[in-house]
């Protein structure tokens, strides 16, 4: 036994609509639905000098990262 | 009683309201608002002494109904004596089924869930032939079963999506149980808030998902 549905998918409005929702409520709702996380970290992070992303030839180690910024007396110590 | 007109969207959810039962609760929501439909629910019925009659002109309103009858055994001892099962379920059923017998509706438009298979074979042996859904208390079994009652041409969500629904929208019942200065899911204006919420999530997940 099953039913083929033919209506178009309701709005959110329209659902707040019919369960009697009011509009302000319905704001706050969609406040607290918030975006939904993707899963997918940021291209670029600021932690550490490390570039996440698909493309493995982009990526910085942090040490490497770190020598390149370090100068004068403490790279040569470095070296 | 004048005969509400019935919404081809709208689905009475006839479901049992304890704690152990919220997880498969805010299944039936994410699944019945995946497949583009608004649930509701006698919770929304303020208590009241013409609660029968509410409830009936609820269910009438709705075009489709799903009646969950895996509390259909004793209740917990702690609830105290004497021990009962709960009748509320397969009686709003019985209140649906007549409706539809009495509308002469030939297309189904109520359906049985189980947790257990053959049981309501035995425990309502009336209901024999009308081949019960039974999704063995699992949230995916509730989506795979809603699925198969409910089919949509062309953007029909998948069961993937459906529990990615369920996930947000269970992240996402802290701040709604907040916003309401709620302890249970089963309150009134709780239902209302998850519902809208899903609503939300489904337009996100599923709907721009097949543009």
């Amino acid at each position: 036994m099953s039913v083929l549905l033919n209506t178009p998918f309701p709005t959110v409005e329209e659902t707040a609509k019919e369960l009697g929702v009011s509009k302000a409520r319905l704001k706050r709702l969609m406040r607290l639905a918030g975006p939904i996380e993707t899963g997918k970290r940021s291209k670029v992070s600021h932690s550490a000098g490390y570039k996440f992303g698909s493309n493995r030839s982009h990526k910085t180690l942090a040490t490497a990262k770190r020598r390149k910024q370090t100068r004068g007396k403490a790279k040569k110590v470095a070296r | 009683m004048a005969k509400p007109k019935r919404s081809r969207g709208k689905v009475f959810l006839n479901i049992p309201y304890d704690e152990k039962f919220e997880r498969l609760f805010v299944a039936y929501i994410a699944g019945i608002s995946a497949l583009g439909l608004v649930p509701h629910a006698t919770l929304e019925i303020p208590t009241s002494t013409r609660r029968l009659e509410k409830i009936l002109r609820l269910a009438r309103s709705c075009k489709y109904s799903v009646h969950d009858l895996s509390r259909v055994e004793l209740s917990p001892r702690k609830t105290g004596r004497p021990r009962v099962p709960r009748f509320n379920m397969p009686f709003e059923l019985g209140l649906c089924v007549a409706d539809a017998t009495h509308a002469g509706t030939r297309k189904p438009n109520w359906f049985v869930f189980e947790t257990v298979d053959m049981r309501v074979d035995k425990s309502l042996s009336d209901l024999k032939g009308t081949d019960p859904k039974i999704h063995g208390g699992r949230i995916t079994g509730v989506f795979g079963e809603l699925r198969d009652v409910f089919r949509r041409r062309g953007r029909q969500a998948t069961v993937q999506q459906m529990s990615r629904v369920y996930r947000e929208l269970r992240k996402r019942q802290q701040g709604i149980l907040d916003e309401s200065g709620a302890d249970s899911l089963f309150k009134p204006s709780v239902f209302l808030d998850l519902c809208v919420v899903a609503r939300s999530l489904v337009n996100e997940i599923v709907v721009k998902a097949g543009d």
